[in-house]
């Protein structure tokens, strides 16, 4: 059986990894790079919860082969704070009690920070909608949406 | 509606199964009760008044 | 249970809302879920399931998968134990089947082997002959004489003669004249409504890593909703004695009721015996659908009479529930439920547990109680529409209060369902205007909430600080609940308590984190642990100072001496008698062990605006207003959260979640794609407003607050459809294209 030899970079350390041509990046950065904050809630595209980002794109690290990330850039939910900063998404879903399970918060974190790079100013629709891959079962999305909105007003009076 | 006597839930479940025998097996299977409104489980040794209205129901089960 | 001291206001940290001490870790990648651990040495496993609805097992060949490299064990039910009776006989027949496939996804066999995608090539190459069966998934026709049975002697001796042996069991319920009651309404109501099977939904899949040795000794880790369940199960399903086996319960991606029995423990288990080696086993989202919960689905006639006026004459019920291929549909907590909200002088109700060619129903939030909430609520908002009647003023006329007899027999004590009808019609929103194709719907609910076995532990460190240990896994932010009521009790800061969910080894027997039992139960012993702790803070106090410890009282976190004869000496923190505890007597620590039974119903009123589109039949939820009884919010923004949750898992249920079978007898949409749960673009904001009537049966008067919220969404949104779209959908979920055809059915006449 003939392994693949994968470079890549994450969250900025270089990481390396024999994986099999059908394994999926989720599975590698939790089974050989040992990061097991990416999440599988449904293999198939449709939850979020395994969402990181490859050469700064939001992707769904289930649909993507492990093989995919040689020489690429990938960002998870554990590269989010800044050592012991915690980056304003994380500090905001915390004071909102925009978790309860917690199971979801990794993904929507990752894919908010990927909306508030591009939209630093969203309405409550564009979050909403910006979101609707990132499948919540427990907060019925209220807090989630007020923490994110109040994490870009925070981001914006900052910068 | 059946009257028994007992001065604990456990006493009255004891005689209620005795008066009945069909209820015997689902008693001991373990069932739900209520004294004078109040569900409680595991309450053999709840004490009963002499006037205590006590309801018996399928053990009940939440999410 | 007598509750001598028990406190309602004047809380200094109850009902704030401070950080979730996990949160931490949970924004961060760090919490280690179901799927998160691992171990050394570590094999993977993979189930073998039936494409079949019902067939026979003639025979199961691992030959060609034992054969490929890397492949360590394959266990087919000859690996359980046998001489199994009742509860846990249904239980290991539905972890691993035996002589029949009873649905489409039922376990046949399980592979373990070097890594996850080998365990799954071998699984397909598990060669299993079956014998197809004729099956029947739908509640009403495996009732009917001609369906085909599913398991001849599943049914008890509740069940009336000449039923099918599909029912398994009957339940019947009343008081009161029916007929005079009927006779002296204005108006009937007479109509047949059904629900379809939904899921959970929990996002994250089933997920254990399990080692047990041929000495009959195991450590298992799983995501659960209670470990000493799923201890008590495994051992009883693999022949092993309980206390051998450690369960330790990792942090859990929701549950809602699908977490509180096993499906893969046992199978890693025995993997892991066969193969000498630690076995972690992980579901897919699609074995999650096809073999776990669901919900049953339910079918429901309803008959109810009011008075001009609006007060409710009397009101029957018979419910059809559907819990797939064994007994276990919530039946009875349909039946007490579906009436709880009004006081009715005559009511009658009759139920059934029905079994059909599908999965084990599993509790869901509030199990049984939406289904009837949706057929009684509906009914009455339809009386409601024939007499031209307010909705809320109707059920204020009827609603239960403190001494009514319920429907199910007991009196209520004190409740909160007419606070949470007043709050509604006070809210802005009962008030605010409605475009064209725009509808408003109001429903009630109730559900009885839990107590239930808890022990609970609480420790004082060396430096005055408190750790609690606590039996009941942490879904929703109860770590903070306990912290909140440790800290309220002790009078320390809320910063300076840990909250720890313990291991089976660690404590007695906690029943699960269901029933919404949580922060009402661990959180009584929580109380009660700290009490007994401060009776020992007050001893040691009391002993240094020379003087009887009667004498000394708990005040802000110190001891005090207090009376005319305690002496004057200046107040002992905790932190100064912990500093000292090991000279002065040894270890400081409370333990409360308790069945309590105090536990509060809570009832919900909720508000929903909505617009229909006639041309394609969507629903778009507009506005949203849960108000609900918690007794008294410990931490407002869990509660709120529980509101929220409850609420919009409802609307999934009202107008998109089910379960969709083909002639085939499988399971059609077991994916997201197709098992549609609400997103975030789907909703409003949730509003919530919290009353809080405070509860005799706790300390702080808790009332559990999680399930109750899933109940009225279910009828608040069909009967606003029933005002947008002019038309009354009795059959949920509520999709476009039932929607759609109920409008073409009215244009047509
Ligand atoms: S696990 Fe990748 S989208 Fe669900
Ligand atoms: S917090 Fe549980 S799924 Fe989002």
């Amino acid at each position: 059986m003939s392994r693949i030899h994968v470079t890549t970079t994450v969250n900025g350390d270089e990481v390396e990894y024999l994986c099999e041509p059908r394994e999926t990046l989720l599975d590698c950065l939790r089974d050989h790079v040992g990061l097991t904050g990416a999440k599988e809630g449904c293999g198939t595209g449709d939850c979020g919860a395994c969402s990181v980002t490859l050469d700064g794109r939001l992707v769904c690290s289930c649909l993507v082969l492990g093989a995919e990330a040689e020489g690429k850039k990938v960002e998870t939910i554990e590269g989010l704070a800044d050592g012991d900063t915690l980056h304003p998404l994380q500090r905001k879903f915390i004071e909102h009690a925009a978790l309860q399970c917690g199971i979801c918060t990794p993904g929507i974190l990752i894919a908010a920070k990927a909306l508030l790079e591009k939209t630093p100013d969203p309405t409550e629709t564009e979050v909403r909608y910006w979101l609707a891959g990132n499948l919540c079962r427990c907060t019925g999305y209220d807090k989630i949406i007020r923490a994110v909105m109040d994490a870009a007003a925070e981001m914006r009076e900052a910068s | 509606m059946i009257e028994v006597d007992g001065a604990t839930v456990g006493e009255v479940l004891d005689a209620v199964a005795a008066e009945c025998p069909a209820l015997a097996p689902i008693l001991a299977a373990g069932v739900s009760v209520a004294v004078d409104g109040q569900v409680m489980t595991g309450a053999r040794r709840e004490p009963v008044k002499p006037d205590s209205e006590i309801f018996i129901f399928q053990k009940m089960k939440g999410g | 249970m007598a509750l001598d001291d028990r406190k309602t206001d004047g809380f200094k940290y109850i009902g704030t809302r401070p950080n979730r001490p996990d949160g931490l870790d949970k924004v961060t990648g760090k919490a280690r879920f179901g799927a998160d651990a691992s171990a050394s040495g570590m094999l993977h496993g993979a189930i073998v399931r039936s494409p079949h609805a019902h067939a026979r097992i003639l025979k199961i060949d691992a030959t060609r998968a034992l054969a490929l490299t890397g492949v360590k064990a394959v266990v087919t039910r000859a690996d359980f134990a046998t001489g199994l009776t009742g509860e846990d006989a249904d239980l290991l027949e539905n972890v691993i089947a035996g002589e029949k496939a009873l649905y489409d996804g039922h376990a046949i066999a399980a592979v373990a082997a070097t890594s996850a995608l080998i365990a799954r090539d071998a699984a397909k190459l598990v060669e299993v002959t079956y014998e197809p069966l004729p099956h029947v998934t739908d509640v009403d026709a495996a009732m009917q004489p001609d369906a085909p049975i599913i398991r001849a002697d599943a049914a008890d001796d509740s069940v009336p003669e000449g039923m099918h042996p599909n029912v398994v069991r009957y339940m019947e319920f009343g008081r009161g004249d029916l007929e005079a009651g009927f006779a002296e309404a204005d108006a009937i109501v007479e109509q047949t409504y059904k629900t379809e099977a939904t899921h959970q939904g929990y996002i994250e899949p089933h997920a254990c890593l399990a080692q047990l040795g041929a000495d009959g000794r195991g450590e298992l880790w799983c995501c659960t909703q209670g470990h000493w369940f799923v201890r008590r199960m495994c051992t009883a399903l693999l022949g092993l004695e309980t206390s051998q086996l450690r369960v330790t319960p990792s942090e859990i991606g929701g549950g809602f009721g699908g977490k509180t029995t096993v499906f893969i423990d046992p199978i890693a288990l025995a993997l892991s015996r066969k193969a000498s080696r630690p076995v972690k086993l992980v579901m897919s989202r699609s074995e999650v659908l096809r073999a776990t919960g669901p919900t049953a689905s339910a079918s429901m006639d309803i008959k109810i009479g009011m008075k001009r006026d609006g007060t409710i004459t009397a009101a029957s019920g018979v419910f059809r529930l559907q819990g797939g291929a064994f007994p276990g549909a919530p039946t009875a907590e349909t039946m007490q439920c579906a009436f709880a909200c009004y006081e009715i002088p005559a009511v009658h109700e009759v139920g059934y547990d029905v079994i059909a060619n599908r999965p084990k129903q599993a509790a869901y939030r509030a199990p049984g109680a939406p289904m009837g909430a949706f057929a009684v609520e509906s009914a009455l908002d339809e009386l409601c529409r024939e007499l031209d009647l307010d909705p809320i003023e109707m059920r204020l006329k009827n609603a239960s209060r403190e001494g009514t007899r319920s429907s199910f027999g007991p009196r209520f004590p004190r409740v909160g369902l007419v606070e949470t009808l007043e709050a509604a019609k006070a809210h802005p929103h009962y008030a605010a205007p409605l475009g064209p194709n725009q509808g408003r719907g109001v429903a009630c609910g109730y559900w009885m909430n839990w107590g239930g076995e808890t022990s609970v532990s609480l420790a004082i460190s060396e430096d005055g600080t408190a750790q609690v240990t606590v039996g009941t896994p942490d879904i929703g932010g109860s770590r903070a609940s306990m912290a909140l009521m440790a800290a309220e009790a002790l009078g320390i800061p809320y910063e300076n308590v840990r909250c720890n969910i313990a291991d089976t080894g660690s404590l007695g027997i906690n029943e699960p984190t269901h029933g919404s039992r949580a922060t009402y139960a661990s959180g009584l012993a929580t109380i009660e642990s700290a009490r007994q702790a401060i009776g020992k803070l007050c001893e040691r106090a009391a002993d240094k100072w020379g003087i009887d410890a009667e004498a000394v009282i708990w005040e802000d976190g110190c001891a005090k001496p207090s009376g005319p004869n305690a002496g004057e000496f200046p107040p002992l923190t905790i932190a100064e008698i912990a500093a000292e505890m090991g000279s002065t007597g040894g270890p400081i620590s409370g333990h409360h062990e308790a069945t309590p039974n105090g536990h509060g119903g809570s009832f919900g009123t909720h508000l929903v605006d909505l617009e229909v589109d006639p041309e394609t039949g969507r629903t778009t939820i507009l506005r949203y207003t849960v108000v609900q009884d918690a007794g008294k919010a410990i931490h407002p923004a869990y509660v709120e959260g529980q509101f929220q949750g409850g609420a919009v898992q409802g609307i999934g249920w009202a107008l998109n979640e089910e379960y969709i079978y083909g002639q085939d007898g499988r399971l059609q949409n077991p994916i997201f794609l197709d098992y549609r749960v609400p997103v975030a673009s789907d909703l409003p904001m949730i509003d919530t407003v919290i009353v809080e009537v405070p509860n005799p049966g706790h300390p702080y008067g808790v009332r559990g607050v999680g399930e109750t919220g899933i109940t009225p969404p279910l009828p608040a949104v069909a009967n606003a459809v029933a005002t947008a779209a002019g038309v009354r959908l009795r059959h949920l979920p509520m999709t476009p294209p039932r929607i759609l055809a109920a409008l073409e059915q009215k244009a047509g006449g």
